[in-house]
């Protein structure tokens, strides 16, 4: 099945003059999750955050938080009044913050508008944006969720039919990663046509939820959580606005999840999109948070830009590190015969124990791109490492048909991982505040980019999963059970 | 990798699965219910307001497409009474999310 849309679907979301555009001075924030990984790294941009805004003339306010772990909570009241300057009320819940944030509109002398930050697990986004979207065209509130916020394709059928018009924003942070704005700003400044992209993403997350190391709220297998950030990179290279249809031409699940319960128990027990075990994948999943999390995935994505010009992307995306897959080792070799060495795009951490002692892992991490294009009458290559993690450096490398490298952007140190991390959200807030103050768009994770790469990832998600009735899941699990274990 | 997570069965080489198509999820409709205090929290509680209510617009809104007329008629719904079934899909969907969030707690 090819999932296609329209011309007319996909633009009139990049056409409309959102709300969020009108001009405003004084912008409120709320964060949600706000004691979690990504919650807690907004509140550490914040002072700064502040003192840019403030310089351009616009006042940001923290007007509340949410957290629903109640032992986080006293915690997080002394944290906001340092970094905010002024205390502000913690609440448990998104519906508990709703009236703080209305009443703090309301209190305004002139027009208000207020930010929804939702830092939680991706299972709750659609409902905190649902949540929010009522009061986005009446109150002025606008909500940025991490990736994805759609998990299901009826999520996105339901906004576009019923909020079609609203302003929201995804939080795809690769959109603001360095290599990515060098990558764009080259192709845009050069006479470059893309001829094909291809993308490999691929961390250890899998094995360390496996392990018992993974991060709270670490969910949805690898597709749901990586391939969002590779989506928004490609479509932000050639530009979500002018990608006039799509067809998600090929998908496959490799390896599917296992359940920290098949290495505990020794049980046959995938991994559900939603965290839970599941000892079948035949049956077809009556609710959607039981559907099978994948471990290895690839698929392949044409994307018709103005003039029927079609551009193939392909993407790998992983929760268990290199497995030497089909895919890994077309784009390997293709790297190779670049004069790419490995070790200049595979990140390895040294070895280690997990937390509890039972086993030992090491984690490897993968975040290449591949744009092939004519650069003039040149055959050309663009190499994007969007990775600052352990050893590794980003960069983006134009390289010849002679092999001859160019430097387009490199950081010259490997930078503290974290704080390459904080540096990019920092970007994304920025944007999407001055988004809200009309300054400027935030087109590359504003409502259209946001639909487009959600209803690609699904429709590759959903293509993938068709194969499932038919896997010998015994053949699967001792499949998986290896690739945990290489 | 050098992961020791398990030992290794069979061969190393991923398997790539096959394709066939995936069955439509057919929601079913549970019996009524005698009484509609016998399931879900109580309509004025926090848990319902708080929790309860905006899980089950955006579980609704997900797999019927529309906005539903009222919370009483959502809760209806969901948890079914004495003269209406509950949609079992949405009744299931909403409580696995909401002891989802609740692990957040």
């Amino acid at each position: 099945m090819h999932s296609c849309y329209s011309p007319a679907d996909v633009m009139c979301n990049f056409a409309s003059l959102p709300s969020a555009m009108e001009a405003t001075q004084e912008i409120g924030l709320i964060i949600v999750g706000a004691a979690g990984y990504r919650g807690h790294s907004a509140l550490e941009i914040l002072p700064k955050l502040r003192a840019e805004e403030r310089a351009k003339g616009m006042h940001l306010r923290l007007v509340s938080l949410a957290e629903a772990n109640e032992n986080s909570r006293a915690a997080l009241a002394s944290q906001a009044a340092a970094l905010a300057g002024s205390p502000c009320p913690v609440v448990g819940m998104l519906s508990e913050a709703i009236p703080v944030a209305l009443q703090w509109l309301a209190d305004g002398q002139t027009r208000r508008k207020l930010l929804v930050y939702d830092a939680t697990p991706a299972a709750h986004h659609y409902l905190h944006l649902m949540t929010v979207l009522p009061y986005t065209a009446r109150g002025h509130i606008f909500y940025l969720g991490e990736k994805p916020l759609f998990t299901d394709q009826g999520q996105i059928d339901f906004i576009e039919r019923n909020f079609a018009r609203q302003t929201f924003f995804c939080e795809l942070i690769e959109t603001e990663n360095p290599a990515f704005r060098a990558a764009s700003e080259f192709l845009l400044s050069e006479p470059f046509q893309i001829e094909r992209m291809t993308f490999w993403r691929a961390s250890c997350m899998g094995v360390l939820l496996a392990a018992g190391d993974g991060r709270a709220g670490a969910e949805g297998g690898a597709l749901l959580d990586k391939a969002p950030h590779d989506l928004s990179v490609s479509l932000g290279l050639v530009g979500p606005r002018f990608v006039e249809r799509w067809s998600v031409t090929q998908a496959r699940t490799h390896l599917l999840a296992l359940h920290e319960d098949a290495f505990r128990l020794g049980k046959r027990n995938f991994l559900s999109v939603a965290g839970t075990s599941l000892s079948d994948t035949h049956c077809p999943a009556r609710i959607p948070q039981h559907q099978p999390a994948d471990a290895l995935a690839s698929f392949e994505v044409h994307l018709t830009l103005g003039g029927n010009l079609v551009v193939p992307v392909s993407y790998i995306a992983s929760w268990v590190g290199m497995q030497n897959t089909p895919p890994e080792l077309t784009l390997s070799s293709k790297l190779a015969s670049l004069g790419l060495a490995p070790a200049e795009w595979q990140n390895h951490e040294a070895p280690q124990l997990s937390s509890n002692r039972q086993y030992r892992y090491q984690n490897q991490e993968v975040r290449i791109a591949l744009i092939e294009g004519l650069l003039g009458n040149r055959q050309v290559q663009v190499v994007l490492n969007l990775l600052a993690k352990f050893a590794g450096h980003r960069f983006v490398h134009l390289i010849g048909e002679d092999r001859r490298r160019e430097i387009l952007f490199e950081e010259k140190d490997a930078c503290d991982y974290h704080d390459s991390k904080e540096a990019d959200l920092f970007a994304v807030f920025q944007r999407v505040v001055e988004h809200c103050a009309g300054l400027r768009t935030a087109e590359n994770v504003a409502t259209g980019a946001s639909l487009l790469v959600h209803k690609i990832m699904l429709g590759a998600l959903l293509k993938a999963h068709e194969q499932l009735p038919a896997t010998d899941q015994d053949a699967a699990y001792r499949a998986s059970a290896v690739a945990y274990a290489k | 990798m050098t992961s020791k997570l398990t030992e290794p069965e069979t061969e190393a080489q991923a398997t790539p699965l096959t394709q066939t198509v995936l069955p439509a999820r057919k929601p079913q409709l549970l019996p009524p219910r005698p009484s509609p205090h016998e399931a879900g929290p109580r309509s004025d509680s926090a848990e319902f307001i708080l929790l309860y209510l905006p899980t089950m617009v955006s579980v609704y809104t997900a797999r019927h497409q529309q906005i539903p007329p009222s919370p009483q008629s959502l809760r209806e719904h969901v948890f079914g009474n004495a003269h209406h079934r509950a949609c079992e899909a949405c009744r299931e969907e909403t409580e696995f999310l909401v002891m989802h969030q609740k692990k957040f707690f």
